[in-house]
């Protein structure tokens, strides 16, 4: 329980309607997609930099531990307080302060949804691509904090790739500004770089500089099925040899599409091993010449059906069953641990069959998902919190998993984050040094362990 | 209906991905997780897991929801949300009893059709003589909301009516918010129905469906209402029953699970699968028009016909069949927030969610909104109002009469 002359200096700093404390309420920010969960002390709802400045500086102060809160759509456990403290909820950061058009960038606070943004930013004919699958929910600070990719992330690469600069609230409650609205900045150290994907243990993202680019004028979208794995990864190199960049290159395994049909019937063929959705965008006369181009590699390689959409409808049928692939695995079982290892694309072959012999070995339902351009797998462990035999079998397969990934020259996670999850698989891929220079890092911007404790980095055998 | 502690498994289901947050109305206004699906949810499983009282705040919570059923539509498990939140508001009422004016409206008022008739007959009184205009500002803004009453209620006009006598029967449902505050909607749909060699049965001995009941949890009320409007169709013989109101029909075909398990199960199942919205009756009956008018028209989803029955094509055919210019509005399906009463008792949030709905409306330029149930109906007039604009407000089935009554431009019925 946090002192009654804390929660009132709270209340004093956002007023008091934005200082949450009733059982009621917090209960609501005890939770994240993970299954993890930790009720807190207080959730403080902030209106302005200012006031996060006073929060986090009398709770640097006190000792309390903050969790910065956007959507709550995150898939590493960012935004549980696991230590209890403060949630800093962000939702009243929702304002998108300025889209400036001569020169191809946003000014938002971090609290607008990104769905939201990328809606009022296509109305302009411009784009911003990182879309992460909670992009209806998720908040853009809270891509920042996490650095979050997408499907587009392969040729338009990842939410880092978009931020100019920010205004950020330190840990000891200083407010830092990085970047600006120019494409060229080398001055002094690239703060921006350490801190966007920094999930919240660094400071908290208030307000974003977003690059913008023209939104491009024509897609269109094919599917391309197996009967061999191998063919399809072959396929998916072959395509980028042909120096053609698609847009989306979504892989889906057998069992996804089992799934998928069982679900919403969108006739995927579930008995080959995999197909794989491609997309590919650019100006009118160039699209048709590079679907031509990916439909011949296809061929080339071995698919065994290929499929072109000609009209939108067809387009949306054929996205119908990767949209409904989430759905489908929810309504499957009641819980999902939804992993995003990630592999040099050469390798994407290998670790399918891995994480196929895992489910075998241990078990297991994992059908796989993936962004096949830049070897980001999502396999998708269907299970029941409350059955705790096949968790233990869960957490063996993750371990496993994990290894190969990092033996086959991949990494722990490619878009979502490590958060609570995967603490204890960083010093696998990190080493001492790696953690240690982190950890230096961290000390030298948090010293009292406030924000957002607990997560990325292992906890010290004594704090 | 189920209580609510058998709802344990669904309330496991939910995986917290946080879709609804971005469909729910309420939520795009309150920003607080407690103000949607997933808030929700969590309470409940807390409750039900003995960490959380009955709290008067946990009653707020529970409330403060339309039932418009996108967070469900959008639920990657597809968490019955709605059913959720009416089976731990019924848990309340059973543990807590009502709050005093939903007791008065659910026992007293909505019971019988004269009781609900005498209180608006009261409140034309008062606007007549202008004793409304004492209320305390903040009862006079929710008075406000409704619109204009006329002079008879439907009961009254339909004891001057002689209906068609045809082979061809269909029965109709009285709803008490069309019997009261739109009975031309009522005339239209005569009118249309004779015009298409209907005989159109309707048994005066129907009641309230008993929306509001089952909204809030007074589910022996609810049934004792539901069961008199089964034993009133019953005795007409008729193999559908009609209905003009959304809320009306998504309730009626909601008595099956009303009586689950119960011996008049058989009975109500029966009676639900005769239920049917008119503009779903009418969509395939209706010669197509090739001329446009000049009238544009919108449409607007009612929550408890768009996702409750599943039926969003059909008024649209109505529409078009009417030879008008139809112009679709953004979000046509998200709620209006009227809500039945919602509006009336969280009347700041219904109306943030309301002017994004008027704005949308606004954007097609259309002169009338069409919409198929009298609640929304009066939300969105009230809308228009407050917006200070001139659309008409019309169901599409006035929209249809209108055509077919209009000199020169009637497209000539054609019986199929």
């Amino acid at each position: 329980m946090l002192e009654k002359s804390f929660v009132h200096s709270l209340q004093q700093c956002v007023g008091r309607e934005n200082v949450l404390t009733d059982k009621e309420d917090i209960i609501c920010y005890s939770y994240d997609p993970t299954p993890n969960h930790q009720i807190p002390e207080a959730v403080v709802i902030p209106g302005t930099i200012e006031e996060i400045s006073q929060v986090v500086m009398l709770a640097n102060q006190a000792g309390i531990p903050i969790t910065p809160r956007g959507g709550g759509s995150n898939i590493c456990g960012n935004s549980i307080p696991i230590k209890g403290g403060i949630v800093l909820a962000m939702h009243r950061f929702d304002r998108i302060i300025e889209i400036d058009t001569a020169n191809l960038c946003a000014v938002v606070q971090a609290g607008v949804i990104t769905a939201d943004f990328q809606r009022q930013v296509e109305a302009l004919g411009l784009f911003y691509p990182p879309d992460p699958q909670a992009s209806s929910m998720s908040m853009l600070g809270g891509n920042v904090a996490t650095n979050a990719g997408g499907p587009r992330g392969f040729k338009y690469g990842v939410t880092r790739d978009y931020v100019l600069g920010f205004k950020m609230v330190l840990a000891d409650g200083r407010i830092l500004k990085m970047g600006g609205k120019t494409v060229k900045n080398v001055t002094g150290y690239d703060l921006t770089k350490l801190f966007v994907g920094s999930e919240g243990t660094l400071g908290i993202f208030t307000e974003l500089i977003l690059r913008l680019i023209p939104l491009p004028e024509s897609k269109r979208t094919m599917l391309a099925v197996f009967d061999d794995l191998l063919d399809a990864a072959r396929t998916v190199s072959g395509v980028i040899a042909a120096k053609i960049i698609p847009t989306t290159l979504e892989f889906m395994d057998r069992e996804a599409m089992r799934l998928i049909e069982a679900y919403v019937p969108c006739g995927l063929p579930v008995d080959a091993a995999a197909a794989i959705l491609i997309e590919v965008d650019g100006s009118e006369r160039d699209v048709p010449v590079q679907i031509k181009q990916v439909e011949e590699v296809c061929r080339q390689f071995g698919a065994r059906e290929i499929r072109i959409a000609t009209t939108e409808a067809e387009s949306n049928q054929i996205w119908a069953g990767r949209k409904a692939a989430f759905s489908s695995m929810a309504k499957s079982a009641p819980t999902l641990y939804v992993e995003d290892v990630t592999v040099p694309r050469s390798k994407i072959p290998d670790i399918v069959k891995t994480i196929t012999d895992l489910a075998a070995k241990y078990q297991l339902k994992i059908p796989i998902l993936g962004h096949a351009g830049d070897g980001n797998m999502h396999p998708i462990i269907l299970t029941d919190e409350n059955n705790h035999d096949e968790i233990k079998r869960v957490k063996l397969a993750i371990d496993e998993m994990f290894k190969a990934a990092l033996e086959l020259g991949g990494t722990l996670s490619g878009e979502h984050g490590i958060g609570l999850d995967k603490v204890k698989f960083m010093e696998w891929e990190l080493g001492e040094t790696g953690i240690d220079v982190m950890r230096k890092i961290k000390h030298a911007l948090d010293p009292r362990n406030i924000m957002n404790s607990n997560k990325v980095l292992p906890a010290e055998a004594v704090e | 209906m189920k209580p609510l502690h058998e709802f344990t498994e669904e309330l496991y289901r939910c995986i917290r991905c946080g879709s609804c947050t971005a469909v729910c109305p309420i939520f795009s206004v309150e920003k607080r997780e407690m103000s949607v699906a997933r808030g929700r949810l969590r309470l409940v499983r807390e409750h039900l897991a003995g960490n959380l009282d009955l709290t008067p705040k946990m009653r707020d919570y529970l409330d403060l929801c339309l039932g418009c059923r996108a967070c469900v539509v959008s639920c990657p498990p597809q968490v019955p949300t709605d059913k959720i939140i009416r089976a731990a508001r019924a848990h309340f009422a059973i543990k807590k009893g009502q709050p005093l004016v939903r007791h008065i409206l659910l026992k007293n008022v909505l019971v019988k059709p004269k009781h609900f008739t005498l209180v608006l007959d009261s409140l034309k009184l008062a606007r007549r003589t202008g004793v409304n205009r004492l209320l305390p500002k903040t009862l006079k803004t929710k008075e406000d909301i409704l619109p204009q009453l006329p002079k008879n209620t439907f009961r009254e006009l339909l004891k001057g009516i002689e209906l068609k006598k045809s082979d061809k029967k269909v029965g109709f449902f009285l709803s008490c918010m069309d019997n009261n505050v739109y009975p031309q909607v009522l005339r239209a749909a005569i009118n249309i129905l004779e015009k298409l060699d209907y005989e159109v049965v309707i048994p005066t001995k129907v009641v309230c469906c008993g929306a509001a009941h089952d909204n809030y949890g007074d589910v022996e009320n609810a049934r004792k209402l539901a069961w008199q409007n089964i034993e009133a169709f019953s005795a007409t013989g008729v193999d559908v029953i009609l209905t003009d109101c959304a809320t009306c029909g998504s309730t009626m075909q909601s008595y099956g699970e009303l009586f689950q398990g119960k011996s008049e199960e058989a009975e109500a199942l029966s009676f639900v699968s005769k239920v049917m919205d008119i503009n779903q009756f009418l969509s395939d009956k209706l010669p197509s028009v090739s001329e446009c008018a000049e009238t544009t028209v919108t449409y607007h989803d009612p929550c408890h016909l768009v996702r409750y029955q599943n039926v969003r094509e059909a008024p649209r055919k109505v529409l078009e069949s009417a030879g008008v210019n139809f112009k679709e509005m953004a979000e046509a399906d998200r709620c209006c927030g009227g809500g039945g009463t919602f509006n009336i008792f969280h009347y700041d949030i219904s109306m943030k969610i309301l002017d994004r709905k008027i704005e949308n409306v606004k954007q097609t330029g259309a002169s009338v909104l069409a919409t198929s149930c009298p609640a929304c109906r009066i939300q969105l007039e009230h809308g228009i109002k407050r917006h200070g604009l001139t659309i008409e407000v019309l169901h599409p089935i006035e929209v249809l009469e209108k055509s077919y009554l209009k000199e020169g431009g009637v497209p000539k019925i054609e019986i199929r």
